[in-house]
């Protein structure tokens, strides 16, 4: 599986965080990518489906979530930066128990990111 | 000398801006030794990633592609420069209960390297209540 491959596998889910530090070091936060690849609004609401139909843990999104965000293999689409940003600011925080998230907010994020606009707290 | 070093001046949008990059350059070469630090505040997420094209170029890479992944909501974005020409960034979440936050941390090399990002998250009366590695 070439660089690129690989990356786009980890945006749709099709392979674990273990499988990206195989092939970029234990350190992701230090790794680089010929081609970061590039997150739209579409793959962020199909992780947040995967993740309220069961299909991935907690734990995955949050990976998928820290992964995308702080290191340099990913980038935000342009156009939908502040979009996808805003979302994702509150997907890291879903392991923080003082801080729920209802069903009503996945619904306004998932509407958010379908109509590239930027998800209010 | 003091080794903090900024001023905020009103821009023509309403935003606040730092003191020119290029002043606080002369301040650090004529006081080496005796900065610990220089910062740069912005009010903004899109002053700050423009203010980060003033840094040297794998400064301003990583310092922009840190503010980018903050959202609008966010506030007080710093650059710091320290003793030993490594940087820090911050920038600033505001919490869901008022008068907490949480602060997001990214150390970089003077190369650019990401030595370490973090986050700090604050009750209203200013007491960390966690701080989460990335």
């Amino acid at each position: 599986m070439t660089q690129d491959d690989l990356l786009k596998s980890f945006l749709h889910m099709n392979v674990q965080l273990e499988a990206l530090k195989t092939a970029f070091g234990r350190n992701l936060l230090q790794a680089e990518a010929d081609h970061p690849a590039t997150v739209t609004a579409h793959d962020v609401a199909a992780a947040i489906e995967k993740y309220l139909s069961g299909d991935i843990s907690k734990e995955m999104l949050l990976d998928w979530v820290n992964t995308l965000w702080f290191t340099d293999l990913y980038a935000y689409d342009d156009a939908e930066s502040d979009c996808i940003a805003s979302v994702m600011s509150v997907l890291e925080t879903l392991d923080e128990e003082d801080v729920p998230i209802s069903p009503d907010d996945w619904q306004k994020m998932l509407l958010c990111l379908a109509t590239n606009t930027e998800y209010m707290e | 000398m003091n080794g903090r070093a900024s001023g905020q001046v009103n821009g023509t949008l309403g935003t606040q801006t730092t003191i020119e990059q290029s002043e606080l350059k002369n301040i650090v070469k004529s006081n080496e030794r005796a900065v610990q630090a220089i910062q740069s505040t912005y009010s903004s997420k899109q002053s700050a990633v423009a203010g980060a094209s003033s840094y040297p170029p794998p400064i301003a890479k990583s310092a922009k592609s840190f503010f980018k992944g903050g959202s609008n909501a966010y506030r007080n974005f710093t650059v710091s420069r320290q003793s030993d020409d490594s940087y820090h960034f911050t920038m600033e979440k505001p919490g869901n209960v008022p008068g907490s936050k949480a602060i997001y941390h990214k150390l970089v090399s003077a190369g650019g390297e990401t030595l370490r990002v973090y986050k700090d998250t604050f009750d209203p009366q200013g007491n960390l209540v966690h701080r989460k590695e990335k």
